[in-house]
């Protein structure tokens, strides 16, 4: 009998579609995130987009647009998101939703 | 002279209803909707309660794309080791159905065009213009103007904020939720459910999917796949450094929960965040021009054993898409005119329940229903039925799982009382 398979963050946006745009919707600011103790964007992207090395880097082409790393870190973070959606018809596309 | 009567941004349920509403009385209606189709960027949990399109629309039931209708509700309390779960099994008076957006957006879009409306995917409006009695707006170099514009661009809502209408919603009044697509089959749903082909379960789950903090596991069946997730609170999610995208994994490997999905394949991973600061969270809803609906707005209602949210989607689109009708007639869009809407929604059960359930917010802010609570239910049953020799009355084995949650009889009965008034 199969098993329930463990996914990884890389299996999980694996299965999904995207079109993806030469432009990067979100980006960000390394001189504000410098300053930022909490960095909530680091665990609270349900992709896991942003990582830290020397400074945060973010991967757009995964991005689920949720919305949630912009939030927290305007709101509990230093402001160093830019955030917008992908231009029309670029980004993630949900099959099911 | 503008291009429409009425520009609808987002077409997502409220955004789809109002067009069809509009288009079905012979306005002259454009959806515009930032992915490639329309449903492609939206996600649910999820489940529809249908009384809204009975309703305003009930031609809509007819060949409406559901997935499963739900005839079994459960309530379930996780420990890491074990579940409590409260089922209902039967037929409600309400009816609520899984569906997969992608398939009810897309064919909803469909009923817009077919009443006359049009319906522009893979556009995404970057602003908003307004001049003298005319609205509109821009999308990369084109300009397209209306009578007014229905904000129907979720739960981030850019336009919402452009248009002075609000603000963002604040973490603690957001919830993030992550969902895997299961496929499973239909017979092999049917019988691990234990359900008829066209019929379902919604199952909520609180305690050890969250690890404690507010918020909770949720399953749905859909015909041939098993919707299964986990919703958080944004800030509780952000200050303790949780990890959603684990915790789901977490979830997937509960004894309760993995039987039920054992041998599926995943077919997709999404990520929504949800508004749940209710009534208090609800910015202005009409401006010079515009009017805000669904999640834009703040429309859901989270009461820990229901959630809604495109049941007041739907109704929403429908009042702002009678208000801009009665504004077309009497041609006079201005801001008294369209404050129609608000006193629409004030009718109807949209704000009623968001009242009503005003203080449902603080009160599932408390960490003991997501941890303590969900323990306390765990062991007391448990003791219960754990016969080892001697057996305990029952009022002795209640009074001991209270001891050892160590929860005193006070805050427990405060919590009821509150909780049964408040919920």
């Amino acid at each position: 009998m199969r098993d329930v398979k463990r996914l990884s963050i890389q299996d999980r946006l694996g299965l999904n579609v995207f079109e993806l745009d030469k432009e990067a919707h979100i980006t960000v600011d390394n001189e504000l995130c410098r300053d930022c103790q909490l960095k909530p964007c680091l665990h609270s992207c349900p992709a896991k987009l942003y990582e830290f090395e020397e400074e945060v880097h973010f991967n757009y082409e995964g991005c689920l647009e949720c919305g949630t790393c912009f939030i927290v870190c305007h709101q509990m973070g230093n402001k160093g998101v830019n955030w917008s959606y992908p231009r029309g018809g670029f980004g993630v596309y949900y099959r099911y939703g | 002279m503008a291009d429409f009567d009425a520009i609808v941004v987002g077409a997502g349920i409220a955004g789809l209803s109002s067009g069809y509403v509009m288009a079905s009385a012979g306005l002259n209606i454009l959806v515009v909707e930032r992915g490639k189709v329309p449903g492609s960027k939206n996600v649910t949990g999820g489940r529809i309660y249908t009384h809204a399109i009975e309703k305003f629309t009930p031609e809509l039931m007819e060949d409406l794309p559901f997935e499963r209708e739900i005839v079994k509700e459960r309530i379930s309390f996780l420990t890491d080791e074990s579940a409590t779960t409260l089922e209902f099994s039967g037929k409600t008076e309400g009816r609520s159905y899984t569906v997969i957006r992608e398939k009810l957006d897309g064919w909803l879009a469909g009923k817009v065009e077919e009443k006359g409306g049009i319906v522009a995917s893979g556009v995404r409006v970057d602003d908003l213009i307004r001049e003298e009695d005319t609205t509109g707006i821009c999308a990369g170099d084109d300009e397209i103007t209306a009578r007014a514009v229905i904000i129907a661009d979720g739960v981030n809502s850019p336009l919402g904020k452009k248009a002075g209408l609000r603000d963002d919603f604040k973490a603690e009044e957001l919830a993030v939720g992550v969902k895997e697509v299961i496929k499973l089959g239909e017979e092999e749903i049917n019988r691990r459910f234990q359900v008829d082909s066209k019929e379902g379960v919604a199952n909520l789950m609180v305690g050890s999917p969250t690890d404690g903090l507010p918020g909770g596991g949720f399953l749905y069946t859909n015909l041939e796949t098993i919707s299964l997730g986990i919703v958080a609170n944004v800030k509780e999610i952000a200050s303790h450094g949780s990890d959603l995208d684990e915790l789901l994994s977490g979830l997937k490997e509960h004894p309760y929960v993995r039987p039920l999905i054992n041998g599926g394949t995943t077919v997709e991973y999404s990520a929504h965040m949800i508004p749940e600061g209710g009534i208090r969270a609800i910015p202005k809803l009409v401006g010079e021009g515009y009017l805000l609906t669904g999640d834009a707005a703040g429309f859901c209602l989270n009461t820990g054993f229901t959630v809604r949210g495109m049941d007041f989607a739907f109704a929403s689109g429908v009042l702002a898409a009678q208000t801009i009708i009665k504004c077309s007639e009497k041609n006079d869009f201005s801001l008294k005119s369209l404050a129609l809407y608000e006193q629409l929604l004030e009718s109807e059960f949209v704000l009623k329940d968001l009242r009503k359930f005003e203080k449902a917010p603080i009160f599932l802010s408390s960490s003991r229903i997501y941890s303590l609570y969900p323990d306390l239910v765990n062991v007391m049953v448990k003791k219960i039925f754990d016969i080892k020799g001697e057996q305990e009355t029952l009022c002795k084995q209640i009074r001991e799982a209270i001891k050892e949650a160590d929860v005193s009889t006070f805050t427990l009965m405060k919590d009821l009382w509150k909780g049964s008034r408040i919920l």
